[in-house]
């Protein structure tokens, strides 16, 4: 029993939860960056782009976390093939463009963060349209130009709507990491199991390892409720009250 | 509307689907002396064939013979480890060029990658119960017992009819049995008993349910891979190395005695 709780496996967990925060954070960098692209698709003029945005959020919202990272791990040999051979060697003159496969951290990056871009798409659009709509037609009113308006009078107010869910759904992506244990990243998850095969003792194991989680996810949650003092003028100004900025929201009607 | 929209993702899926019927490149012997290194796929969770060490090497057996056949090839080694039930595909795909994780052979595995004309190991399943269990053999099991998914030991329990529940390696079906959720594992006797050697509260009971030998394969359509395999097994058999790991980790032969037998010996 010597082997319970050595330095070794102290090591193994926070370097799995390091690797688990740097999965969550990179992925949640660009599931914003998808959500933002599709929720602007899905505002478009134009019936193609707002069907691509559609198909895009239907796609990823609905099937499964897990399935989307076994195909990102396991069918993108064959898709990348196919695409090399069809698409990228003719056009570059024979050179192979697309990896044979994806490493398993790029497999889960990519399939999380998609699925993820899908929700906060719907995030980004709800905020946007729950803005209502003689706020912008007001603004006009008063001669601000289309982007002034979304800058002064839209997004302020709607950003301030979605930091609850964003705060929901960062929280999700950091448990759902654990998904990427399945194709061998070895995050918290894995290390833990890892570990576990180890030192034969799943019950305190298992503990730490959603200790850790915990105090992760706490730390997440602290951060976003800040984001939302931070983005409200009114609770902002009782923190700080002679800010200029807060004026400046008050005179806008924020 | 919504039955043409219907109709067209149904058409998108099945063109998806057929696109998806045909099969990766797996690298050749070409790309893998090109590249300077073979990439060798084993579980990791089927110590002490495969097994990360206290400092999350992957390491075993398996890992051992996997290093010998890259370097008789005369390229570097580089040993990944996936979970046991996603190996085949993982070979399939072109994700990993060789995998050493002690498969043994069975038909529908045969369809989907080749073996080598050889086994590398050879073994027996074994029933293992906690430590202060009264079972003295499978057929008084009153409750499941753990196995690994998508291992020959899964199909032996299904064919005899006995019930089983499936985890994804035998470290997590050892915790199922510790925490009493099953009352057994079915797994290689070598495997359960090196568990016990480091502090797992089990022991073996009973007869050896069958005997059962060890695999190394490939992707299919890789004709001189598989041939430079091939040889290279014959001689880490013939010069003695295979025997030489098997007594690193086992103390004893696990290769010698079923060398020669063909892989489909039951």
């Amino acid at each position: 029993m010597s082997n319970v709780v050595t330095p070794a496996i102290l090591h193994a967990l926070l370097k799995g939860a390091v690797l688990s925060v740097e999965l969550s954070l990179l992925t949640y960098g660009l599931a914003l960056l998808f959500g933002l692209i599709a929720a602007l698709m899905r505002r478009s003029g134009t019936l193609v782009v707002r069907g691509l945005a559609r198909f895009y959020i239907e796609l990823f919202r609905g099937t499964p976390a897990l399935v989307q990272i076994f195909f990102a791990y396991f069918a993108t040999p064959q898709i990348f093939t196919w695409l090399n051979r069809l698409v990228f060697e003719p056009l570059s003159g024979g050179r192979v463009l697309l990896p044979p496969h994806l490493s398993p951290f790029a497999a889960a990056v990519l399939a999380l963060s998609l699925g993820y871009g899908a929700y906060l798409a719907e995030v980004i659009r709800a905020g946007i349209e729950s803005i209502h709509k003689g706020q912008a037609e007001a603004a006009a009113s008063l001669g601000l130009s289309g982007r002034d308006i979304m800058r002064f009078v839209v997004i302020p107010p709607a950003v301030r709507l979605m930091i609850p869910p964003f705060g929901n759904y960062a929280l999700a992506l950091l448990k759902d990491s654990s998904l990427a244990s399945t194709i061998s990243v070895v995050e918290l998850t894995l290390s833990t199991e890892r570990a576990i095969s180890y030192n034969y003792q799943p019950a305190m194991m298992w503990a730490a390892a959603a200790v850790i989680y915990l105090a992760l996810s706490m730390v997440g949650s602290f951060l976003f409720s800040y984001l939302e003092v931070v983005a409200d003028p009114l609770r902002r100004r009782r923190r700080r009250p002679m800010t200029r900025l807060a004026a400046t929201d008050e005179e806008v009607g924020g | 509307m919504r039955s043409a929209r219907m109709k067209l993702t149904l058409g998108a899926l099945l063109a998806l689907t057929l696109l998806l019927g045909g099969t990766a490149a797996a690298a050749n012997l070409q790309t893998i002396q090109k590249r300077g290194y073979m990439i060798l796929v084993m579980s990791g969770g089927y110590p002490p064939f495969s097994l990360f060490n206290a400092d999350q090497q992957l390491v075993g057996y398996d890992a051992d013979v996997a290093k010998a056949l890259a370097k008789q090839l005369g390229v570097a080694a580089r040993v990944d480890a996936a979970e046991f039930a996603t190996i085949v595909q993982g070979v399939q795909s072109g994700i990993f060029d060789v995998a050493v994780a002690s498969q043994a052979y069975t038909p529908q595995r045969a369809s989907a990658v080749d073996y080598l004309d050889h086994p590398y190991h050879c073994g027996g399943a074994q029933l293992f119960v906690p430590k202060d269990s009264n079972v003295t053999d499978i057929s008084q099991m009153k409750q499941p017992v753990a196995v690994a998914l998508g291992t020959t030991y899964e199909g032996w329990l299904t064919k005899n009819g006995y019930d089983f529940k499936t985890y994804k390696d035998d470290p997590t079906g050892i915790q199922a049995v510790q925490s009493g959720i099953v009352g057994g594992l079915v797994t290689d006797l070598a495997v359960g008993s090196y568990a016990i050697s480091q502090g797992a509260p089990l022991k073996p009971v009973g007869d050896l349910l069958y005997i059962d030998l060890a695999n190394v394969t490939v992707s299919k359509d890789n004709p001189e891979l598989k041939a430079a395999l091939n040889d290279a097994l014959v001689k880490l058999n013939d010069d003695g190395t295979l025997k030489q790991i098997s007594m690193k980790w086992f103390n004893q032969d696990i290769v010698s005695r079923c060398f020669d037998m063909p892989i489909t010996t039951k």
